[in-house]
């Protein structure tokens, strides 16, 4: 029933929230939020001025880092987040058996669980990023109606294609615990390397250039740049429609694998199996 | 009859024993652990060609992208060894024994460095054989002893940090998780701190790595330091011991408190 699985998904939004947020009180917590996501922008954009110690500043590139890492680090730490959930039920907290039998659905669950983290840790420490960049930096972020109605078409497309993303990383992890973490630290190292997140793909050897292009990270994270930087292949057509492509075969993939992930871990035994990783 | 010196050499040698085998049993997991943070480091180096930065930096990366191994070692498998060993139920254990919790500390440290290292290794060596870093060889002697000193330091700096884990549980664990980034921008992972002002160098040079690859900048690409070399090395000399002190001090005290407020063995907190 609908009102059901309505109930069923805000009891897990709930429930991620408190997990994420009651080992403290909210204004450590809050700092908690903040503080990495800068650092981790800052260390990018010191590289910036390192390397160009003494020279003029370039305001692209530098936007391109500081605008670049903030997106990475909100997908990565969204995608990171999104196992670890299944990974906490599973392996610390011992609770997916009840989760099993309780009269919800676990897509919805799942992605229950994950609001919260996403929609405030995720958002606000992008919010305060970009923040930082326009107040201290130099950053500058000029809304035309172009970009605007980019931004308003890229930011639900490349949404729902994050969401597929993360619905496969998290079916594999109802099979193993030992293997999941160097995966996705290695999906997410490949999309670092080849997603376009600090450099634009042509800076890469010819050998590898053209692997960007298979790479959805590349799309989205442009997608979502372009606009706000207020230029950038992220503002033409023919991108955005790749984008989407990649949007909807990932978003179908992740529907289709977590629910044959979770069938498949039912009959083999292993969606309440502890491995003490 | 085990004697006192048993109790302390044995249980640092079995731990270091259980670290290395666990970590290096599956030869693919050695394989793609090494080769995973390679990804990373040629991200940074590819930054700075788009930077059109001058060719040290692609060497600052290979630098910091070794000590960030020890580094993470440090904090997720030193540092917040305590919390697993909590979690799993051997922590009761460890307490329960006459064994010298610090030795199986300096324990887990060891088997770290040793499963560190191997993956290090491949990192200096994609740098040199793929990015073309070239490391004067007359200054590789004295530059390793450093690197040891360091990273000495930094496994004297985890073992005081793990105190904290036999009090809190999830907060410690966000403690840890808080410290990656920002420590990674102070402490000049991937750049030189010369332009940071004088009080955020010196809260910097906390961090042994700072110094350490400080140094090392200095002998390898022939970049300024921050204080001149003989302070540098005189300070992080007398940082392992200190550090170790603390962390005896510390261990032993929140010990005692862990177990007054009943929270030694609470797992889930």
């Amino acid at each position: 029933m609908a009102v059901d699985r309505w109930q069923g998904f805000k009891a897990a939004v709930w429930l991620g929230w408190q997990i994420d947020s009651n080992w403290t009180d909210i204004f450590l917590f809050s700092l908690y939020t903040v503080i990495k996501p800068v650092f981790g922008m800052l260390t990018f954009v010191f590289m910036y001025f390192a390397a160009t110690a003494g020279g003029p500043i370039d305001p692209e590139k530098l936007a391109y880092i500081l605008v670049g890492s903030s997106l990475f680090n909100y997908a990565a730490n969204a995608i990171w987040n999104s196992f670890f959930a299944v990974h906490d039920d599973k392996e610390h907290y011992y609770t997916i058996r009840y989760l099993n039998i309780a009269p919800t659905d676990f897509t919805l669950y799942y992605l229950g669980r994950i609001t919260p983290s996403v929609l405030f840790s995720s958002t606000v420490s992008l919010i305060i990023n970009l923040a930082i960049g326009i107040v201290f930096l130099g950053l500058k972020v000029e809304p035309t109606l172009q970009t605007m109605m980019y931004l308003l078409i890229s930011i639900p497309t490349v949404a729902l294609g994050f969401i597929g993303y993360a619905l496969m990383v998290v079916g594999v992890s109802f099979f193993t615990t030992r293997y999941l973490f160097s995966l996705v630290d290695g999906l997410t190292g490949i999309s670092f390397l080849l997603g376009g997140v600090l450099y634009p793909p042509s800076v890469l050897p010819p050998a590898i250039k053209w692997l960007s292009q298979i790479v959805p990270w590349y799309y989205w994270i442009e997608m979502l740049r372009s606009p706000i930087v207020g230029g950038g292949s992220g503002l033409t057509p023919g991108f955005v429609l790749i984008g989407a492509v990649f949007s909807a075969v990932f978003l179908g993939l992740g529907v289709w694998f977590f629910g044959w992930s979770i069938n498949k871990a039912k009959k083999d035994g292993t969606l309440d199996m502890v491995m003490s990783w | 009859m085990t004697s006192k010196l048993d109790l302390i050499v044995k249980p640092a040698l079995s731990r270091a024993y259980v670290r290395v085998i666990m970590g290096n049993r599956v030869p693919a997991e050695v394989v793609i652990d090494a080769f995973l943070p390679v990804l990373s480091l040629a991200a940074y180096v590819y930054t700075y060609y788009f930077l059109g930065a001058s060719p040290q930096y692609v060497g600052f990366v290979v630098l910091g992208g070794a000590m960030l191994a020890f580094w993470s070692n440090v904090l997720w498998s030193v540092g917040s060894q305590l919390y697993w060993e909590k979690e799993d139920g051997n922590l009761e254990a460890f307490f329960m024994s006459p064994a010298s919790k610090m030795s199986l500390l300096t324990g887990m440290a060891f088997g770290g460095v040793v499963n560190t290292a191997l993956r290090v290794i491949v990192t200096i060596a994609v740098g040199i054989l793929v990015f073309g870093v070239h490391f004067d060889p007359s200054q590789i002697p004295e530059a390793l002893s450093v690197f040891a000193l360091a990273v000495i330091d930094l496994y004297a700096l985890g073992m005081a940090l793990s105190s904290a884990y036999l009090l809190e549980g999830r907060e410690a664990w966000h403690i840890s998780n808080l410290l990656t980034e920002p420590v990674s921008f102070i402490s000049g992972l991937y750049y030189p701190i010369q332009f940071f002002p004088f009080w955020l160098q010196a809260l910097a040079s906390l961090v042994p790595m700072t110094l350490g690859l400080d140094i090392m900048r200095r002998m390898f690409f022939g970049s300024p330091t921050i204080l001149s070399e003989p302070i540098e090395v005189g300070v992080l000399a007398v940082m392992a011991p200190v550090l170790i002190v603390l962390a005896k001090l510390a261990l032993d005290y929140m010990e005692r408190f862990s177990k007054r407020e009943g929270r030694l063995t609470l797992k889930w907190q």
